[in-house]
């Protein structure tokens, strides 16, 4: 009785504030706030900024093809048009992932596979802090913090220019 | 000989000796004594017959004074004497005739002196007529012719030779008693000395044979009273630890006895609380079968149950279904509101407003899919505890399938515990039966024990007085051994 009289009060509270949403003014952005998609990379939480991606999907198919290129798993059709698709842990130097999750770039020109989608963060900006090591890492260059979890930010330019870089390799090309 | 003869028989032995002796000497004397007074009353009769010789001589004298007085003066008053003499001369001569009857001489003298008598009472009677019809001239011619002395002179010759007989009677008599006398005197001397002898010699035999024989006896009884008087004082010493014995049985015998009471009163209860058990065994029969039926209810209902929940968990695995659409449908509108964000920011400006819907259908998204995730927790709940619960209940018809076997096999056990029951009631009943059948014989052993009790200190007691009278018999005999002994010596 107690766990329905609080699923009441939870319902409760949920339909005054969507309700409430409505009456209240047009929100003012005063601050820009960033937002990140909280995801997982075989057993290692990242985050993403969203203003480098154009979508995230879920179930995404992709069709292998025979490729010299180890983190190139196949190819997947979207919105009419053909993608690469890469394993993101293989691309951070991580084991291989078997996701079935994968956000696109900005650009439309590639998809990037990983394990799992978890939450989607909106935070301020002081919240974003470079790492601690200094740019150890290329593809991480920074940290997010929501309340008390810390999460690398996975850089999507910085993993596109080393799938250009590898694609313009000589050996590659060969 | 003598050796085997019994104490009195040695007495009567020497005394019937010693009565024999007396009755000898008894009758020697005796003898001796009777032939002395024999010949004393010889002589006494010769001196009667003596006295009446000479009473008779003396009575003629007095009728011969009597008629010389007469005769001589005339004078009545001197017949008195001759008047007196008449009839007595009469009497002594018949009483000299009884006196010597025995003896012929004397009668013959009689019958000659009888006439001489009667002649001179003649005479004299002659004179006195004469004197007093013719005077005294006549009558004195009378007396001298001396017919009268003549006839007088005659009698005293026969008196003179009777009166000599009988003297020389009297000597030999005389002579015989003297001679009985002596006899006597020495029977009765040398008899007695014979018997005093003859009961010394009897005294002797029989003391120093009584002696040695009661010397032996009072020796064995001295032992013997020594021995009585250990063996009664080793009697009281035990009759006194048979007292501390009894007293401790008499008490041992009392808790016997209440014990048996207890366990008595509780055999009486348990054969109340067997009656009772047999009672409730009953009526728990009944109330097997009915549990039985309910069993059987139960079973049927749990049938039901596990149907009932095998269906819950189909509808649960239909909600998880349903859920999982709710759940894809939630996380396809996050991931909308996500892009849906992403596009707004692509937008510009113009976009800003969008995103904060889009926000907030992502929030709203969140939101679904956190309930969801709880509807699922529930979903699982349920179902896990649907499983549980199934589990539980085929366990639960399993145990229940069980149950109702062992309830059977407990109904059979119940119907045997009634019977079991039934004997043990029987059985407490005679236990109860036996327990006062043994608390009353515990009575009577408690007041034989009592009794034997009060007989023991009797026996103590009379142990007492043994050892006393042992003590006393101990003392008597060294008292009598020491009397036998210096006799005996």
């Amino acid at each position: 009785m107690n766990d329905l009289s609080e699923l009441d009060i939870r319902l409760f509270g949920m339909r005054n504030a969507f309700d409430a949403s409505f009456a209240e003014p047009a929100a003012r952005v005063e601050a820009t706030p960033l937002d990140f998609v909280a995801l997982r990379i075989g057993d290692q939480p990242y985050a993403i900024r969203t203003t480098e991606i154009s979508g995230l999907y879920a179930g995404l198919a992709v069709t292998p093809v025979p490729t010299s290129v180890p983190a190139l798993i196949g190819i997947a059709g979207h919105s009419g048009e053909m993608l690469p698709v890469y394993d993101l842990a293989l691309l951070l130097g991580l084991s291989a992932s078997d996701g079935s999750w994968a956000v696109i770039d900005a650009g439309n020109s590639v998809g990037l596979l990983f394990s799992v989608f978890e939450d989607h963060w909106r935070i301020d900006t002081d919240e974003v802090m470079p790492t601690n090591d200094g740019g150890h890492h290329k593809h991480i260059q920074q940290m997010a913090r929501r309340h008390e979890e810390l999460r690398p930010v996975v850089s999507i330019p910085s993993i596109l220019a080393s799938i250009r870089e590898q694609a313009a390799s000589p050996r590659h090309k060969e | 000989m003598f050796a085997d003869w019994t104490f009195g028989r040695r007495l009567a032995a020497a005394f019937t000796v010693a009565g024999i002796v007396f009755v000898c000497l008894i009758t020697l004397a005796f003898l001796a004594t009777n032939s002395l007074i024999a010949n004393d009353a010889t002589v006494s009769h010769t001196y009667a017959v003596k006295e009446n010789l000479a009473q008779l001589l003396s009575d003629l004298k007095d009728a011969e004074t009597g008629q010389r007085g007469y005769v001589i003066t005339g004078d009545e008053s001197y017949l008195e004497p001759y008047t007196a003499a008449l009839p007595h001369i009469t009497n002594v001569l018949g009483t000299l005739k009884t006196l010597t009857a025995d003896n012929p001489h004397q009668q013959d003298r009689w019958g000659r002196i009888e006439p001489l008598i009667a002649s001179k009472l003649a005479v004299l009677k002659q004179t006195i007529d004469l004197r007093r019809t013719q005077g005294f001239d006549a009558a004195l011619a009378v007396v001298n012719n001396g017919s009268g002395k003549a006839v007088m002179d005659q009698i005293r010759g026969v008196l003179a030779d009777a009166d000599k007989e009988e003297t020389d009677l009297l000597t030999q008599r005389n002579a015989a008693t003297e001679q009985s006398a002596t006899s006597a005197i020495s029977v009765i001397l040398w008899g007695g000395l014979a018997g005093a002898i003859a009961t010394g010699l009897i005294g002797w035999f029989i003391t120093r044979a009584l002696s040695h024989q009661i010397g032996a006896a009072v020796g064995h009884v001295q032992s013997s009273s020594a021995e009585l008087q250990a063996a009664a004082t080793q009697q009281a010493t035990g009759v006194k630890e048979q007292v501390t014995s009894m007293s401790e049985i008499n008490t041992t015998i009392s808790e016997l006895l209440a014990t048996s009471r207890q366990i008595a009163e509780s055999a009486q209860r348990v054969t109340q609380i067997s009656e009772q058990t047999t009672s409730a065994a009953r009526s728990g029969d009944g109330t097997v079968d009915r549990a039985n039926d309910s069993i059987s209810g139960i079973r049927r209902q749990v049938d039901q149950v596990v149907g009932h929940m095998l269906d819950l968990g189909k509808k649960s695995q239909q909600i998880g279904a349903v859920l999982d659409i709710v759940t894809e449908l939630a996380e396809q509108t996050n991931i909308l509101s996500i892009n849906a964000t992403i596009e707004a920011v692509g937008a510009g400006e113009s976009g800003k407003r969008f995103s904060i819907v889009a926000d907030e259908i992502r929030k709203l998204a969140d939101r679904v899919s956190i309930s969801a995730k709880e509807i699922r927790a529930l979903i699982d709940d349920v179902r896990s505890s649907v499983n549980t619960t199934v589990m539980a209940t085929e366990t639960g018809s399993k145990a229940v399938d069980s149950g109702t076997r062992q309830f059977g096999d407990v109904a059979t056990l119940f119907r045997e515990i009634a019977s079991l029951v039934v004997t043990t009631t029987e059985a407490a009943r005679e236990i109860e039966l036996s327990t006062k059948q043994q608390a009353t014989a515990v009575e009577q052993v408690n007041i034989a024990i009592a009794n034997v009790a009060q007989a023991t200190r009797e026996t103590e007691a009379s142990a007492g007085q043994t050892i006393q009278t042992a003590t006393e018999l101990a003392t008597t005999s060294r008292d009598l051994l020491r009397l036998v002994k210096s006799k005996a010596a």
